[in-house]
């Protein structure tokens, strides 16, 4: 956790020139990755992470120590409380920007890092402060990650990556790495978000040929290259364990029915809010009465009404089938 | 003291990480199980088992694969089918009513009273245009508007929906634009209203983008009237009803591929995104009170509609009486524009008068047809309007043939005007209702010119292929 004095911030940002505005906090923010994860920046690490090239990296990081942001020692650059306090701030923005894009507009997932990142460095702390009030000071950002609070505070890292969790233990998803976005798509496409309950299944094959997973009474075969982008951890005491009979609402036949479980973590903001207005809280009873052609929405009676949703939709709610 | 204060807020920090990570989403979810639970508890629901049953087979029958769609269209063309036939004989007798006895009265009256161009710009231009309006429109929609409003009430309209979501999802777009449609149907500027029913930004956008091309009421008297005058001619006088309902029929399902057609276009350059969620009610089935719902769209739909075109019609009367009777050289200033428009409408398939009638009817499209049919009277018929003016303003169908044969019509002129009619901007109170409910001059300006430029494109190519083939 970092308190660091805001005015010194502020100068130290207004030593570095507008032109290098950018880049200096790229690296800063790259730097505080390396800090979380507990790797050492070195300078190929900091060049990788940043985006830029070696010489380039090198400029920037004089320009940064210049400014006071950062100071080097036999292990490679490390961020002074200033430069921190700046990271800090910018790694919000990015994160309460997407947040509000996964909650608030219909952007696809692959494309929230780039926006966030362009949005990054033009808020100004100010609008930073408003997008938090609005969104009710969000803890996690949709990959799982902490959003810092204003005052610059975030807990250490927790989990350890899924492919190195036991066969047949259960766990809770923690965090879902953005980059490359091609991938994080991916995963996404297959319905899998931070928070989401799962068991890892045994697979026969060898270590390289990724893992099966029963996520949340679905399951789902994930390629090593996918899996790899994956963290998990330890089920905290009060999050309950998905009862084995457990099912998607959209994987129960036609005509019969279900009890309303809970709404998965993936199904966020208004989308959310709407499916608990139409009555899918838990202990609702929910019966498939139609189906639509050309295997569009499907409509289910529930509380008295006949509501239609469409499959992705039906998959967000889990059910317990009842005879 | 101090001190202590921002130890609890440090820890208060500290705690607040370790908080279970879903626990709003938990908190709400218990408070919305709870009042579920208070409610089952104190809500008595009396049992409606008999009806239930008969709700459900007729919710199979309407949403099946095999019969659904058939319904549909089944349900659409006989509103269509109705609407032309049941309008024919009321809107002769309007016709000859306003134009054959009134019309005529009026006329020498005016001209023995008041100077030539008060006369003529009150009688021969306003009260014609408005006199028009009132004969072609108000027998459709007295029929059209009840009987939509009718289905609405029934609740099948929601079902529509739910049918069609499949393909509005495919092309980006949501299932509730069937509603937007069916609305616009009725008038555009309440199609693009209506699609405040759809959450998301983007889908909403699609929706009032696409919305032209659900014809309006003010359209469908220009489609109905040339496939009576220009196609159902064509068949045995037996079939006339049958061929000109197909025809309109075969235009409307044009507008609906063309709405998915450019909703798929939007949805992946412009307002590229993510499908989003669809969640609709499909409510019980409701037998519909007539008599309320013939007096609702009477009052509030037709009379509202009618009051508009009317509004319009009178400066668009006025004006295209100045334009034929202000001379500019040796030419009226119409002859002038409909020359100057004459390529283009050659290329289009079209002629001069009706692009300069497009123009003329920008506020209202209901004034396309009247705009037509006076503008040809008044230059391409010379002589026309001296003699029997009333005979040829009469709204019979084989009047109007021989009229705008004469002045040069074929059947291509026909059916590229239906496409023109289909494809074209929307009219000044719709863009007006766009700007408002985007706030955005952009996507006003692509409403406008979206289906201009496909209209242009659809009519040159037909009237290519139709002059290579015949």
């Amino acid at each position: 956790m970092s308190y660091a004095p805001k005015n010194a911030e502020t100068t130290a940002a207004h030593r570095v020139r507008p032109g290098d505005k950018r880049a200096v906090e790229d690296l800063l923010r790259a730097m505080l990755e390396c800090e979380y994860r507990r790797h050492a920046a070195t300078d190929a690490h900091v060049s990788a992470l940043g985006g830029l090239g070696h010489e380039e990296t090198l400029r920037t990081l004089g320009k940064a120590r210049e400014a006071g942001l950062v100071r080097q020692d036999v292990q490679g650059w490390i961020l002074t409380d200033t430069g921190r306090a700046l990271a800090v701030r910018i790694m919000r923005a990015h994160r309460l920007t997407e947040t509000d894009l996964a909650r608030n507009s219909s952007v696809p997932a692959a494309e929230w890092h780039g926006r966030a990142h362009e949005a990054e460095h033009t808020l100004t702390a100010d609008e930073v402060d408003a997008l938090a009030d609005t969104l009710g000071h969000p803890r996690f950002d949709p990959h799982g990650d902490p959003i810092p609070t204003r005052e610059g505070g975030f807990p250490e890292p927790e989990g350890q990556p899924l492919l190195s969790w036991a066969e047949g233990r259960e766990g809770v998803i923690s965090h879902i790495e953005d980059e490359p976005p091609r991938l994080f798509a991916r995963v996404a496409e297959q319905g899998i978000f931070a928070g989401m309950r799962f068991t890892r299944l045994p697979t026969g094959g060898g270590a390289g040929e990724g893992c099966a997973l029963s996520i949340e009474g679905e399951t789902v075969r994930l390629p090593a290259e996918l899996a790899g982008l994956i963290r998990v951890r330890m089920p905290l005491t009060d999050e309950g364990l998905v009862p084995p009979e457990a099912r998607r609402l959209s994987a129960v036949p036609h005509g019969r029915a279900a009890e309303v479980l809970t709404l998965l973590p993936g199904c966020i903001g208004a989308e959310r809010s709407r499916l608990l207005d139409l009555g899918f809280v838990p202990g609702s009873r929910v019966e498939r009465v139609l189906e639509s052609p050309l295997h569009g929405p499907v409509a289910y009676r529930v509380r008295g009404t006949l509501i239609a949703l469409r499959g992705t939709q039906a998959a967000q709610v889990l059910v317990r089938p009842l005879l | 003291m101090k001190e202590s204060a921002d130890e609890i807020l440090r820890e208060a920090h500290a705690l607040q990480w370790q908080l279970p990570r879903n626990f709003n989403d938990r908190l709400t979810e218990a408070i919305y199980a709870e009042s579920a639970r208070i409610a089952e508890r104190t809500v008595a629901r009396q049992g409606e088992s008999r009806r239930l049953l008969w709700q459900q087979r007729a919710d199979r029958l309407i949403t099946s694969p095999w019969t659904g769609f058939p319904i549909m269209a089944l349900v659409f063309a006989a509103v269509l089918w109705l609407t032309i036939i049941g309008a024919n004989v009321p809107s002769g007798l309007l016709a000859d009513l306003l134009m054959g006895e009134i019309y005529p009265w009026l006329h020498d009256h005016a001209h023995a009273a008041l100077p030539f161009w008060i006369a003529g710009l009150l009688v021969d231009g306003m009260y014609l245009a408005t006199a028009w309006v009132v004969s072609v429109m108000l027998p459709p929609m007295m029929i059209f508007f009840p009987a939509f409003t009718l289905l609405e009430d029934l609740g099948y309209l929601p079902r529509v929906a739910f049918n069609l979501d499949r393909l509005f999802h495919r092309v980006g777009a949501h299932g509730k634009q069937a509603l937007t449609m069916a609305m616009g149907y009725g008038c555009n500027a309440a199609g693009v209203i209506a699609a405040r029913v759809i959450d998301s930004p983007r889908e909403r956008l699609i929706a009032i983008v696409t919305n032209n091309f659900a014809l309006c009421n003010g359209r469908w008297p220009t489609q109905i009237l040339i496939a009576t005058v220009f196609l159902g001619a064509l068949a045995p006088a037996g079939l006339a009803g049958f061929v000109a309902t197909g025809a309109v029929f075969a235009v409307a399902v044009l507008g609906f591929a063309l709405t998915l057609l450019c909703s798929w276009v939007l949805s992946r350059t412009l307002l590229r995104g993510e499908a989003s969620t669809f969640s609709l009610e499909l409510p019980p089935y409701r037998p519909p009170n007539i008599w309320r719902t013939l007096y609702t769209s009477l009052i509030d739909r037709t009379l509202f509609v009618l009051w508009r075109a009317v509004v319009f019609a009178l400066p668009a009367g006025a004006m295209i009486w100045t334009i034929s009777n202000v001379h500019a050289g040796d030419q009226t200033l119409a002859h002038w524009a409909v020359q100057g428009l004459g390529p283009l409408g050659f290329f289009m398939g079209l002629n001069g008068i009706i692009l300069l009638a497009y123009v003329i009817a920008i506020p209202a499209n209901e004034i396309v047809i009247p705009s037509v049919l006076m503008l040809t009277v008044l230059i391409a018929v010379p002589g026309a309007n001296e003699h029997g003016a009333g005979v040829l303003f009469d709204a019979d169908a084989a009047a109007v043939h021989t009229l705008l044969t004469t002045a040069g019509w074929t059947t291509l002129t026909g059916v590229c005007l239906m496409l023109f009619s289909l494809c074209h901007n929307p009219c000044s109170t719709t863009l007006y209702t766009i700007y408002k409910e985007t706030r955005s001059l952009k996507w006003t300006a692509v409403s406008a010119f979206m289906p201009t430029a496909i209209g242009f494109v659809l009519c040159a190519l037909v009237a290519a292929v139709w002059r290579w083939v015949v």
